[in-house]
């Protein structure tokens, strides 16, 4: 497993020196159920720059979790190549950490003992981390409950403090805030953004929800089902800081509309196919 | 709920294992008074010849002896069938391995094993112990053993990816998503354990099991009710005691 963590930590002196960048090359992952070939991502080439906020967006059963779990390591592609940082991708590390949809607190762990297993695991407990970062995420004073005690978006927020608390250059977020209520949700985006805006990681972030997919990236892919390509990469060049404002803008409107074309297309594409 | 209420709810929670105790005497004493059970004695005579036993060094012996035959081999029966349990349900290459071996130990019923314990083991003490071991042992396994195979493998990657090595998986994740299923099989594995050694200590020099024995051979009908009963309570104890040192330890689950 590599260790990039330590570099992380003291990489944020200088842009070149900045950890977090993906690569792939001819990325293929095929399911092989019954010798029945199922293509899930077909040669995919691609590049997410270091600090890059980036929406994978499409229809259910395209292989955007499929490519996520690539790059977390938890899924070996059949063939292809996947770096991070220039270092072949083999097995999942703390330097890609993911939120998932449901989420993945220890629930025989308090939240605080939750939010420090990555520090403790490495055997290097901050005092006071934990709290900070509890805070940070507006959920002071949770650290001795246990993670059903709270409320669904109480628990997410737990998770990204866990996530945070590892200090890892890429955030793979797979729906995360798809199980939360529209408030809740709204919320959670803005938070994830006062976030990322403080320390410029690599997220890529899954998600089903167009308008949510332009709000929070720099760019959005739209990806193809059967087999899994990346059919569209629209660049958001709304300016930051953003507030969800900016989702009733014209020019908001107009990326959301040649978005949402590209994925009906697909759409019917795929039904008539 | 005004407090009255949930204090008489808390009360009659409390008294409910002594109305079920009350009610097994009432029914024992009647289907005796009625004849039903032809010599077998009632409450009252057993009571009578209890007296006198709970003051014979005999019976405080052989209670001790008993209590020795269970907990020694069931803390064995722990420190291997746990870990074994684990290894098991996580490595298919364990498992392919071990199980079929020990899934043909498994139906042989105790008593089956007493001429193969008299023959190998130097003592009937030691014999006795491996009996009530084996009793504790495949139900702390085989619980282990599910219990590991149903961890949600979301768990696993998360602590993957949170820097987690292989070993660090199985103490973080592992071990304690499995305890529920530990604690059940440490339960049922008491239980067992107490079966076991009843019919093992008909070899034996001493115990409750011997004591129950005994009683038979020299016609002591209450004395027999008795020995039984004192079996009953300390394998109910003994489990009530497993029950609630692993709740204890698994509040998170009952949240």
């Amino acid at each position: 497993m590599s260790n990039k963590n330590q570099l992380a930590s003291s990489s944020s002196v200088t842009s070149d020196s900045k950890k977090g960048s993906i690569q792939m090359q001819d990325l293929t992952k095929i399911y092989d159920p019954d010798g029945e070939h199922v293509k899930a991502l077909e040669e995919i080439d691609l590049t997410i720059e270091a600090g890059e906020f980036v929406s994978l967006v499409g229809p259910s059963g395209c292989g955007k979790s499929t490519l996520l779990n690539c790059i977390a390591g938890f899924i070996e592609p059949t063939y292809g190549q996947l770096y991070v940082d220039g270092d072949r991708v083999d097995g999942p590390g703390a330097d890609r950490g993911v939120v998932f949809q449901e989420n993945r607190l220890l629930p025989w762990k308090t939240i605080r003992e939750n939010v420090n297993l990555g520090p403790k695991m490495r055997g290097e407990i901050e005092e006071d981390r934990a709290e900070e970062l509890l805070a940070q995420m507006g959920i002071q004073g949770t650290g001795d409950q246990y993670p059903t005690e709270l409320s669904g978006g109480m628990q997410q927020r737990a998770e990204i403090a866990r996530l945070l608390a590892n200090d890892p250059p890429i955030m793979l977020m797979d729906e995360p805030f798809s199980a939360l209520d529209a408030l809740t949700k709204e919320i959670m985006q803005e938070l994830l953004l006062d976030i990322w805006e403080e320390d410029n990681r690599t997220v890529v972030f899954i998600t089903h929800d167009v308008e949510e997919a332009i709000f929070l990236a720099d760019r959005v892919l739209i990806m193809t089902a059967g087999p899994g390509e990346i059919k569209k990469s629209i660049d958001v060049d709304i300016e930051r800081p953003r507030d969800l404002d900016v989702t009733t803008t014209p020019h908001f409107n107009e990326l959301k509309e040649e978005a949402l074309s590209y994925i009906v297309e697909e759409a019917r594409e795929a039904m008539e196919g | 709920m005004s407090t009255q209420q949930g204090r008489q709810i808390d009360l009659f929670k409390w008294i409910k294992p002594f109305v079920s105790i009350a009610g097994f005497f009432l029914v024992w004493y009647l289907l005796v008074d009625a004849g039903l059970l032809e010599s077998f004695p009632g409450p009252f005579p057993v009571a009578a010849s209890a007296v006198d036993a709970w003051a014979d060094p005999l019976l405080h012996s052989s209670i001790i002896a008993s209590l020795q035959h269970i907990y020694i081999p069931y803390l064995f029966a722990v420190a291997i069938g746990v870990p074994l349990g684990i290894a098991i349900g996580w490595n298919q290459i364990v498992n392919d391995l071990m199980f079929p071996s020990l899934e043909i130990l498994r139906p042989v019923p105790p008593i089956a094993w007493l001429p193969i314990v008299i023959l190998v083991f130097p003592t009937t003490t030691i014999g006795i112990m491996f009996i009530t071991f084996l009793g504790a042992f495949f139900p702390i396994l085989l619980n282990t053993i599910a219990g590991v195979r149903s961890i949600e493998e979301d768990y696993v990657k998360a602590v993957r990816c949170l820097g987690g090595d292989r070993s660090q998986v199985i103490r973080e994740v592992v071990a304690p998503a499995a305890l529920p299923a530990i604690h059940t099989g440490l339960i049922v594995g008491m239980g067992l354990a107490w079966i076991n050694l009843i019919a093992a200590e008909m070899i034996a020099d001493e115990g409750i099991g011997r004591y129950v024995w005994v009683s038979y051979t020299s016609s002591n009908y209450p004395n027999i009710v008795f020995g039984v009963l004192i079996i009953g309570a300390l394998g109910y104890a003994s489990s009530e005691i497993v029950r609630w040192i692993g709740n204890r330890r698994l509040q998170w689950s009952n949240k």
